[in-house]
């Protein structure tokens, strides 16, 4: 999982709808820098793909 | 200051009167918010009449409990009925609720005197802030530090003797780390224990409601009125609450107390001083009974990485329409967190469920052989308030996250003093609903020691 560039940044806060000026965009990219390593943790090791799926409803009654 | 048990114990003698109390309050809150701004709004009249109602029933012999004519506050993402409710935030600079929160209409059935409205970060997340309409909380033991948050003014007022106990909220560690570090006991109960209906929410996975107080017997009298099921909120547990203040009696004789070293001494080591409360600490639990153990969680880091990823996920998602709408009504801390939330992708979000999941399982299979844990709740005595980093959750690992993550009750109190005369606090957690038996081991530390005879000077 690479950094995000000034235009990704860009481009994400665009589909999430969100303006925001230069100034901000380059200190998102920063502080987007420093949860990157989270971001891969939570992906290593792999959970195995049969593992129970975090979100899921029950229907009705238990 | 009295604390609760002794003020309830004397309402009910008649040797003190509700009014009284509520007016000396509302004189320590107006003579010390402009140092600790740990108030929004002071609201005299309600509280007043509140007093009278328990004055009234303590005469006539019809007091509800112990919380009935006692002063506290509510931190302002609480709803309450006819009372601005703001977040500490612009956004909603103007909303009057109108209904109460669950957890405030229990405490009001339980008849306690609410003074007001507590600052808290902005919608407990963004802080601490200049930015916002009201200034940020002070510590009262040194006002220019940090009190921690988000449950801020809950513990500047707690502190500062203004009121007995209050409300906090705990999404990775909002009760616990204002606790630490403005000395104080708070409990982040189990995840369900507390209803969260009428709560602004942060992160609906890993938000908690909560007690905060001057000692751990305070906590757990507070705990009693706001636990229980709500039917209107989808995480509440349907289950018997105990008596907590009874189980405090309990003790920890015969309990096996785990230590989770590595998380405070190198994932994040503490300061010398909060080492030491952690020694001293575990020598007095030990003293009392307990069977101490060193054990192994994962790694701190690994929890915080779930947590904060949770977190930043679901609050852009609470708040996904004001940041469409009016991004500049928000402080910049608030704003650029929630940010941050809008660059992940919903496959992050995911991920981060399924390690929580994995990491549950985990930490069960790690502590099957212990009844409690012991780690640090904050890394040493609060710093300067104007040092607060805005990423400080990613540059190290806090030690409460951990317990959001799992859902398991978590205590921290106070456990001695550092080098500049602050606070420093220990983390007590127990296993899922034995809320009771890590209420029981603070109250035991707390007895067996004298840090609760000393407060701010303010």
């Amino acid at each position: 999982m690479p950094p995000l560039s000034e235009t990704e940044i860009a481009a994400r806060l665009a589909a999430a709808g969100i303006s925001l000026p230069k100034i901000e965009q380059d200190d998102l990219r920063g502080a987007y820098a420093m949860l990157l390593p989270a971001l891969q943790m939570i992906r290593s090791p792999a959970i195995p793909r049969e593992a129970e799926p975090a979100l899921t409803f029950a229907a009705g009654d238990k | 200051m009295h604390s609760i048990a002794e003020a309830a114990a004397l309402i009910a003698a008649k040797k003190i009167s509700p009014v009284e109390l509520a007016k000396t309050a509302l004189a320590r809150a107006e003579a010390l918010n402009d140092q600790i701004h740990a108030f929004i709004r002071i609201t005299p009249e309600p509280a007043l009449a509140a007093a009278q109602a328990a004055e009234a029933r303590a005469i006539s012999g019809s007091l509800r409990g112990p919380l009935d004519g006692i002063p506290i506050a509510h931190k302002d993402i609480y709803c309450t009925a006819g009372i601005p409710t703001t977040a500490h935030s612009a956004q909603l600079k103007d909303y009057v609720p109108t209904e109460d929160a669950t957890t405030v209409r229990m405490l009001a059935e339980a008849g306690v005197v609410s003074l007001g409205k507590l600052a808290t970060h902005e919608f407990a997340f963004g802080g601490p802030s200049f930015d916002l309409p009201w200034p940020p909380a002070r510590n009262p033991w040194d006002t220019s530090r940090f009190t921690a948050g988000s449950s801020s003014g809950t513990g500047a007022a707690v502190a500062a003797g203004i009121i007995m106990g209050g409300t906090g909220s705990d999404t990775g560690g909002s009760i616990r780390g204002p606790a630490a570090l403005c000395g104080i006991a708070g409990i982040k109960p189990t995840y369900g224990l507390c209803p969260r209906t009428g709560i602004l929410p942060l992160a609906q996975t890993l938000d908690h409601a909560g007690p905060m107080a001057w000692s751990v017997e305070d906590v757990a009298l507070l705990l009693q009125a706001m636990a229980g099921h709500d039917p209107e909120d989808p995480g509440s547990a349907n289950r018997p609450v105990p008596d907590f203040h009874a189980a405090l009696a309990q003790g920890v004789r015969g309990k096996r107390i785990g230590v989770i070293r590595h998380f405070h001494e190198s994932d994040n080591p503490v300061s010398p001083a909060t080492l030491a409360g952690i020694e001293n600490t575990l020598a007095v639990l030990r003293a009392e009974g307990a069977v101490i153990s060193d054990i192994t969680l994962p790694s701190l880091a690994e929890y915080n990485a779930t947590g904060w990823a949770i977190i930043y996920a679901e609050s852009f998602a609470v708040h996904e329409g004001w940041m469409q709408s009016s991004p500049e009504k928000y402080g910049e801390y608030m704003r650029h967190r929630l940010a941050l939330g809008a660059l992940m992708t919903s496959a992050d979000y995911i991920q981060a469920q399924r390690r929580r999941r994995d990491l549950i399982t985990r930490s069960i299979a790690a502590t099957q052989g212990v009844d409690l844990l012991i780690t640090a709740s904050a890394m040493g005595e609060a710093p300067p308030i104007t040092a607060v980093s805005k990423w400080a959750s990613l540059e190290k690992p806090g030690f409460t996250m951990p317990f959001n993550v799992l859902g398991w009750p978590a205590l921290s109190l106070c456990s001695g003093f550092g080098e500049a005369g602050m606070p420093v606090s220990v983390q007590i957690i127990g296993k899922p609903f034995d809320d009771a038996s890590v209420l029981a081991a603070g109250h035991a530390f707390e007895k067996a020691t004298a840090f609760r005879a000393t407060r701010p000077a303010i």
